[in-house]
């Protein structure tokens, strides 16, 4: 095994998950401008949505994560309609945005532990299949989460650039009382929003389930790399989420190649720092 | 409602609750009556247990949970004791912060006169505060060898020394000389891999480690940098689930290395990725003490049942060798436990040296069929 392929790998690999849950991340923050921090523990709902269906049922393993996508997507239109809605017509600030979608968090992630404790469970059927690209070494879950990646990146782009739903999401964005207006309805396409966000970290939860696995408390730390990632790229921007994840990936990976592993993640956040910093609308700016 | 309505129902409301308050207060001290009653007039010794009962390591806190109230059974039997014991269990989910607050409980609100804690995390938490507030302390399953400080402290578990010897003893069998060591930043995993470390050097054997946080998922750079070294054998040091991750994610990168642990692979729920591999594990329970276990709770005694089971035989057998029939003072306790030579537990003969340690020997085990199991020298 050669180190510098295997290296590119392991960081096209990270950057993959990453940039999954910055995805949506960015989506939700580039139309309501707030971090909601209870993006990761919707993302661990959809893992442990696949769990339950696959391990507990007997569901074959495509329908369960259908089901787990759009049962994510469910909890973050309904999160949004119960919550943030509420808030967003009382005019409240971002702190308490930011306070409010810490409870939602704390509350998912006690009820997820509740209802399947907090144990680490893995959602991995059998074996898993390896392919070698470039001398380095890929899983078959690894390939499929960098193509869901480029099908979601691709699939986002569409649809914001070429529907009217896009041009709404657009406008709510740049936006919101403008958009309202011109007669948009933006507590619904909020709502949207927040449902596609939501499935979206869902699959994340679910892709990084089959990868390593499922545990309660996985969201905040997926959460935290894909905030990280978004920084880097461009906070709010959906394709900046991507580059920064990528990048971060990088950065992480050959950072730790003549220094010790434990020191990835002051690694990640010494990245961080130097952005808010020096560039803090990021690589690519909304 | 009126004025004089309210006012009426204000008394009533205020009435009733003070009715409520003084049939609480007087039901409470009849049932502390009874208690005393059926007790002689024996005074009660609370032993607190910090277990991690819930999260990836409640397994362990079971098993430890299951033993300890195995030997409380067998204490209570015992005629001619000069107190009650009584055991208090809290959940610290093998992690030091929750520890703390365990700590805090026991001596504050629970005032316990004991305390057994499991690991190194939590006992690393709970020492310094035994050791102010003059509370015996065992620190079952814990390596390292600092929880032991002090006159309160006590360790009951196989030494890193003991279980370092094992290890080089079984390479130099085996012949291999390139050990890479994946190892977690936790006190006890790094007490072992120090010792190890400083010992391999002298019987002509290369240990590369790397060191990895808690809670991470992703060992892949760690693992292809490590391999560049070729080692004979991957040495794991980590708990559920990075051990497991760890071993998954070295086979997906096409390595066909075998695996090893000090102790790790016994502290998980899943042998399945290690069938086959042998390891080094803490000192292996009588089989008097396994039969009796099993027996009990139809399975067979986990990580540090038997340690946490002895724990509480010699807490209790402090407590009944200080003389006079109130409660004992706390450094007479500590003396006592201080002392033991020759105790016959769970683990085989028993003897405390001068660390406040409990010495016992390390045991190479093999996984087969999904147990670890003894190898018989």
């Amino acid at each position: 095994m050669d180190i510098i392929p295997q290296l590119v790998v392991n960081s096209i690999i990270a950057g993959a998950i990453y940039s999954m849950v910055a995805l949506g991340f960015n989506l939700i923050y580039g139309t309501t401008k707030f971090f909601n921090l209870a993006h990761g523990t919707v993302a661990a709902i959809g893992g442990y949505t696949v769990f339950y269906l696959s391990k507990s049922l007997d569901f074959p393993v495509l329908p369960s994560v259908i089901v787990g996508v759009l049962f994510a997507g469910c909890i973050g239109y309904l999160v949004d309609k119960s919550v943030f809605r509420a808030l967003r017509k009382k005019k409240a600030s971002g702190m308490v945005f930011l306070v409010a979608s810490l409870g939602v968090m704390t509350a998912l992630q006690a009820l997820v532990a509740i209802l399947f404790s907090s144990q680490f469970q893995t959602l991995s059927v059998g074996s898993a299949k390896v392919y070698q690209v470039f001398g380095g070494v890929i899983t078959q879950v690894q390939a499929i989460i960098l193509l869901c990646v480029l099908l979601i990146m691709a699939g986002l782009t569409l649809l914001l650039r070429f529907t009217r739903f896009g041009k709404a999401v657009r406008a709510t964005s740049d936006e919101e009382e403008v958009a309202k207006i011109v007669g948009i309805n933006t507590n619904k396409i909020i709502g949207r929003v927040f449902f596609l966000g939501s499935a979206i970290a869902g699959l994340s939860g679910i892709l990084v389930g089959f990868d390593t696995g499922i545990e309660p408390a996985m969201g905040l730390s997926l959460l935290l790399k894909g905030v990280i990632a978004s920084i880097i790229g461009g906070i709010g921007n959906v394709y900046g989420g991507v580059l920064g994840a990528f990048l971060l990936g990088f950065i992480e990976n050959f950072g730790i190649w003549k220094i010790s592993g434990e020191w990835k993640d002051a690694i990640a956040f010494g990245v961080l720092l130097i952005f808010l910093l020096f560039r803090p609308q990021g690589l690519i700016k909304k | 409602m009126n004025n004089t309505g309210k006012w009426v129902g204000g008394v009533v409301v205020v009435i009733a609750l003070i009715a409520i308050v003084v049939f609480a207060m007087r039901s409470g001290k009849s049932d502390s009556t009874d208690t005393n009653a059926t007790s002689t007039e024996k005074s009660t010794i609370k032993i607190g247990l910090s277990l991690p009962l819930t999260g990836d390591l409640a397994f362990i806190g079971e098993t430890d949970r299951n033993a300890a109230q195995l030997a409380l059974e067998e204490v209570n039997k015992q005629e001619g004791l000069k107190h009650n014991y009584e055991l208090v269990f809290e959940d610290d989910s093998f992690n030091a912060a929750k520890a703390a607050s365990v700590i805090k409980k026991f001596t504050s609100i629970d005032k316990v006169d004991a305390v057994i804690s499991i690991g190194s995390t939590a006992g690393n938490v709970v020492a310094p505060v035994a050791e102010t507030n003059r509370i015996p302390h065992i620190g079952a399953g814990a390596s390292d060898s600092t929880i032991a400080k002090g006159d309160y402290n006590f360790i009951h578990w196989t030494r890193p020394q003991e279980e370092a010897d094992a290890m080089l003893k079984e390479l130099q069998k085996r012949k291999i000389t390139k050990v890479a060591a994946l190892v977690a930043n936790q006190q006890g995993l790094q007490a072992m891999n120090t010792e190890l470390k400083n010992k391999a050097g002298a019987v002509g054997i290369t240990i590369t480690d790397e060191t990895f946080n808690l809670g991470q998922t992703d060992f892949r750079t760690t693992i292809s940098k490590i391999e560049k070294e070729k080692p004979e054998i991957y040495l794991l040091g980590a708990f559920d689930p990075e051990v497991g991750i760890i071993a998954k994610q070295i086979r997906e990168l096409g390595i066909k290395t075998p695996l090893t642990s000090i102790e790790s692979f016994a502290l998980t729920a899943d042998l399945k990725p290690f069938e086959g591999q042998w390891f080094v594990d803490a000192a292996v329970p009588t089989s008097q003490f396994g039969g009796t276990y099993q027996q009990k709770y139809g399975k067979e005694p986990g990580p540090a049942a038997a340690n946490t089971y002895d724990a509480i035989h010699l807490l209790v057998k402090a407590f009944e060798a200080v003389p006079g029939d109130g409660k004992p003072a706390s450094d007479q306790v500590a003396k006592a436990l201080g002392g033991t030579q020759g105790y016959s537990g769970a683990l085989g003969p028993l003897s405390v040296n001068s660390d406040g340690i409990f010495i016992s020997q390390a045991a190479i085990k093999i996984v087969k069929d999904g147990k670890a199991v003894a190898v018989q020298e």
